[in-house]
C-alpha cells in the first residue's frame, strides 16, 4: 500500500496536524513500508483461520451501573490552559 | 552494609530488628539518584520532599511497633504514564508539560497504601510509544551496562532505575513488550500481568485494548511483592477481574515436572547467535533440573505484530484525540482565526514525530473503507492468537523463550527506521495479543550485555509464571545482577 505526500496531508487534516512538506514525506515513505508489513493480516493463512474462530467469543466485560459522583469543578477545570473562574475558555467553534 | 543491595523481605527483616530506619534507607537511595542520574537520566521529577515525609510517618509506625509487611518502606519509582495527585504528569510528552495530575491512579495509590515510598516518576517514550525510550520530548535515558545504549522501552526509566539502584522495586506499563523489553536489556525482572489483572485508572491510555501496568525488580520474589500490591478489581476499569490470590508458595516449587513449550518461531533467522545460545543453554539447565522441554507451534503468534501495530495506531488516533489544548496540556494564546486553527496549533508544537506517525496511521486504519479491513479485522485475528495459545496451554503450563531479538542496540541506530525499531518487540507482543502474563528475566550476557528470557503463562496463570521464573532463577543464580559499565 503506498500512501502519497498528499494522503498524508489529508490524514494530517484530520488527524489535526500541520506538517511541512517534509514531513510529509518522510511519513509517506515510512508509513508506506509500515503499511506494507501490517497488510499481512489480509493475506494467506490469516483468512483461513479466522473463519473457524467464533468473534468476540473470548473476553466479554461486565459492565458496572453508573452511579453519579459528587466531583469538584475545581479539579475538573484546573488543568485547562484558558479558564475564567470555573469556566474552561475556548476558541469560537461555530 | 550497602542498603541498596537489600531485598524487600531483607529490608522489613531490617526495620523490624530496628537496625534500618525507612529514612536512612530512602535517603541511601535519593543520595544514589543524585550521584548517577546526572548521567542516565532515568527520572523526570524526582520526589525527594515527599519521600523523606512519607519515610517519617512510616518510620512512626514503626516505633508505634507495626510488623512491616506488603511494600512497607520499599522506594519505588512509577512510570511518568502514571497520575500522582499533585505531581507533574508528563507521559514525557510536550502536550503535557504543565499538567498536574488532579488525581492518584489506582496503582499507584496501591503501592502507596501498601507502604511504598515513591522517590520520582520516571522517563518513557513519548506516550509509552516506542523501544529505546529515545522518544521522549525531555531526555533520553542511558542503558547502565553501556550508556552509549538504550534501555529498550517503552519503559527505559523504570528499567534504568532499578537496574541502577536508583530504586528499589518500579512500575511500568506494557503494551506490546514496554516492561519486558526494557527489563531483558537492563538485566531486571519485568512483568506484564494479564489483562485485566491490574486497574488502568489513572494510566494515561496508548492502546486501550492491550495496556496493562506491572513491575520491575531486581529478583521474582521482589516482582512478585510488588505484584501482589498492585492487583485487583477496580470499579474504575471496567476490565479489571476479581482478584484470584496466587499462593506465594509457588516461589519455591522448584522446575521438577514443570511442562515448558518452546516456541519453534523463536528462533528467527538472523537473530543474535549468542542470544539464542543463552536460550538453549537455559533450556539445557531447566531440563536438567526435572523440566520436561515440549516443542510447540503457533503458526498465528508471528502475525501479532502486525496485529499489535493496527489495533496500537487506531487506538493512539482516538486516545491522542483528547490532546486539543482545550482542557489541559499547551496551548497557543492568543487563541488565533478558530478553533480547528487552535488545535492543530496546540498539537503540531505538543506531539512528538513518532506520536505524530502513529496518529496518521491509526486514522488511516480507522478511517471509512479501511476498518474493516484493519482495525476490525485485526481484533478478529487477535481473538484467534489468543484462542491458539489457548489451545497450547493445554499440552504445557509454560511457554519460555528470548524476550527480544538482540541485547542493548546503540543509541541511535534505530530511531529514524520505524519498522525496524518495532521489530523489537516481535517476542514480547504476542503476550499482549492474546492477553497473557509474562515475565522477562535475566539468563545471561552477550556481548558484555545482560539478555532476557521470558515465560509466558495462560491466561490469569501468573502462579505457573512466577513458579518458573523464581525457580530458573534460582537454579541459574541470575539475580540482583549489578549494572556497572561492562566496556
Amino acid at each position: 500500500m503506498h500512501l502519497s505526500d498528499e494522503d498524508i496531508a489529508h490524514l494530517g487534516k484530520l488527524s489535526r496536524l500541520s506538517l511541512t512538506p517534509d514531513q510529509r514525506h518522510t511519513f509517506a515513505e515510512q508509513l508506506s513500508a509500515v503499511l506494507d508489513y501490517l497488510d499481512q493480516i489480509n493475506q494467506g493463512d490469516a483468512e483461513h483461520v479466522a473463519a473457524h474462530i467464533p468473534r468476540r467469543a473470548l473476553a466479554p466485560y461486565d459492565l458496572r451501573e453508573d452511579i453519579a459522583k459528587a466531583s469538584s469543578s475545581q479539579d475538573l477545570t484546573s488543568q485547562a490552559p484558558h479558564r475564567e473562574g470555573r469556566l474552561v475558555v475556548s476558541p469560537p467553534t461555530i | 552494609m550497602d542498603v541498596k543491595q537489600l531485598s524487600i523481605a531483607e529490608l522489613h527483616d531490617a526495620y523490624a530488628k530496628r537496625e534500618l530506619s525507612v529514612e536512612a534507607v530512602t535517603s541511601a537511595y535519593l543520595d544514589n539518584i543524585t550521584k548517577r542520574d546526572s548521567s542516565l537520566h532515568a527520572y523526570l521529577t524526582v520526589l525527594g520532599e515527599a519521600a523523606m515525609a512519607q519515610a517519617d510517618v512510616l518510620d512512626k509506625r514503626l516505633l508505634g511497633g507495626e510488623k512491616p509487611t506488603g511494600l512497607f518502606g520499599v522506594p519505588l519509582a512509577i512510570k511518568d504514564n502514571m497520575c500522582l495527585a499533585g505531581t507533574r504528569t508528563t507521559a514525557a510528552s510536550k502536550i503535557l508539560d504543565p499538567y498536574i495530575a488532579p488525581y492518584t491512579s489506582t496503582a499507584v495509590q496501591k503501592v502507596s497504601d501498601s507502604g511504598a515510598v515513591i522517590l520520582g516518576k520516571t522517563n518513557l517514550d513519548e506516550f509509552a510509544m516506542g523501544s529505546s525510550t529515545e522518544n521522549s520530548a525531555y531526555q533520553k535515558t542511558a542503558n547502565p551496562w553501556d550508556p552509549k545504549r538504550v534501555p529498550g522501552g517503552s519503559s527505559g526509566g523504570s528499567a534504568v532505575a532499578v537496574a541502577s539502584q536508583q530504586a528499589l522495586v518500579s512500575l511500568g506499563s506494557d503494551t506490546g513488550g514496554s516492561i519486558r523489553q526494557p527489563a531483558s536489556l537492563c538485566g531486571v525482572v519485568g512483568l506484564k500481568p494479564t489483562y485485566g489483572r491490574v486497574s488502568r485508572h489513572g494510566l494515561i491510555a496508548l492502546s486501550s485494548s492491550l495496556d496493562q501496568i506491572g513491575p520491575f525488580a531486581r529478583n521474582v520474589t521482589d516482582a512478585f511483592n510488588v505484584y501482589q500490591a498492585i492487583v485487583g478489581k477496580d470499579e474504575n476499569d471496567a476490565t479489571t477481574t476479581e482478584e484470584i490470590t496466587v499462593d506465594r508458595d509457588v516461589l519455591t516449587r522448584g522446575l521438577a515436572g514443570l511442562r515448558i513449550g518452546f516456541l519453534e518461531e523463536a528462533m528467527l533467522e538472523g537473530m543474535d547467535e549468542e542470544v539464542t545460545a543463552r536460550v538453549k543453554e537455559a533450556l539445557t539447565l531447566m531440563e536438567k533440573a526435572g523440566a520436561k522441554i515440549i516443542p510447540l507451534k503457533i503458526p498465528t503468534a508471528r502475525l501479532s505484530l502486525a496485529l499489535y501495530y493496527v489495533i496500537v495506531t487506531s487506538e493512539v488516533s482516538s486516545n491522542l484525540a483528547r490532546y486539543d489544548g482545550i482542557r489541559y496540556g499547551v496551548a497557543q494564546s492568543p487563541f488565533g482565526p478558530s478553533f480547528e486553527n487552535f488545535t492543530t496549533v496546540n498539537r503540531s508544537h505538543g506531539l512528538g514525530a513518532e506520536a505524530q506517525r502513529r496518529s496518521i496511521l491509526g486514522t488511516y486504519t480507522l478511517s471509512k473503507g479501511y476498518a474493516d479491513r484493519y482495525y476490525n479485522r485485526a481484533h478478529e485475528l487477535m481473538d484467534v492468537v489468543a484462542h491458539d495459545f489457548m489451545a497450547a496451554f493445554r499440552e504445557v503450563d509454560v511457554i519460555f523463550g528470548p524476550t527480544s531479538p538482540t541485547v542493548a542496540f546503540p543509541l541511535g541506530e534505530k530511531f529514524n527506521d520505524p519498522l525496524t525499531m518495532y521489530l523489537s518487540d516481535i517476542f514480547t507482543v504476542p503476550a499482549n495479543i492474546a492477553n497473557l502474563p509474562a515475565i522477562s528475566i535475566p539468563i545471561g550476557f552477550a556481548h558484555k550485555l545482560p539478555v532476557g528470557g521470558q515465560f509466558i503463562g495462560p491466561r490469569f496463570g501468573e502462579g505457573q509464571v512466577f513458579r518458573a521464573a523464581a525457580a530458573y532463577e534460582a537454579e541459574s543464580g541470575f539475580a540482583n545482577l549489578s549494572a556497572t559499565p561492562q566496556i
